[in-house]
């Protein structure tokens, strides 16, 4: 997919209304194309970075990063009963991440490569607003 | 001739990752609608192709699209924060990972 279509897709995608980020507690560093940066607060909870990586948007999926507040890539990732938070140690990023449809981690771990992208390009839950409201959801519902 | 229970409203704001209806303000909406028509034309507003799968929140509260506001207890100002549920993780969609 070309760069350009890449990240007119990307833009039209990553600008959200200033009343749902104060809905969500959601603060965004950047949503400048290829990076949507995006910090999730909630009073009582550890905050949580989440950076995706959309360069390839989305011929593939984002590549999420999990950070905290001041953008250091965390070693131990909160525990939420679905397990989309995998504490384990990705083959290929060497750190913790988010093992779900929908995040290119999940995707090109060897136990998902039956998975592919492509069933899921497109559809419900799976542009850039929703598949941060699922990894948001999921941290809603993991320890705090 | 109808009740005063009849006529009273909420106002409600939809908010969603693809945009806030309605842009500005609130919809007043009878107490004895169902909440799923406000999310239709949300949906038709915001220009949202499918919501299978999706959710509806009030204060972190999921509710049920197809009752009524009073049946979901809410009154006054609701805002509704809609999008799709949490998919499973890898342990759930592939016990080995």
């Amino acid at each position: 997919m070309h760069k350009a279509a890449c990240k007119a897709l990307f833009d039209r995608q990553a600008g959200f209304a200033p009343a749902l980020l104060v809905e969500r507690g959601w603060e965004v560093f950047t949503s400048e194309f290829p990076t949507l940066d995006v910090l999730f607060t909630s009073a009582g909870r550890v905050p949580l970075r989440v950076k995706m990586g959309c360069a390839d948007w989305n011929e593939l999926p984002p590549s999420i990063g999990l950070l905290d507040r001041d953008g250091n890539y965390l070693l131990a990732v909160p525990r939420d009963p679905a397990g989309i938070f995998n504490p384990s140690v990705h083959p290929s990023v060497g750190r913790p991440f988010i093992c779900m449809r929908g995040s290119l981690e999940y995707h090109i771990h060897p136990s998902h490569v039956n998975d592919p992208w492509e069933q899921l390009r497109g559809k419900s839950g799976y542009d850039l607003g929703g598949i941060l409201t699922q990894v948001w959801r999921a941290w809603k519902k993991a320890q705090p | 001739m109808e009740t005063a229970a009849a006529v009273r409203t909420v106002e409600v704001q939809v908010v969603t990752t693809s945009g806030v209806y309605p842009a500005h303000g609130t919809d007043k909406e009878p107490i004895n609608h169902s909440v799923m028509k406000a999310l239709e034309k949300a949906q038709k507003e915001l220009d949202i192709a499918d919501t299978t799968n999706w959710i509806a929140t009030v204060g972190g509260t999921e509710i049920d699209p197809a009752k009524t506001y009073a049946e979901n207890h809410l009154s006054g100002q609701v805002k509704i924060d809609w999008g799709p549920r949490e998919g499973g993780g890898g342990k759930e969609v592939w016990p080995s990972a």
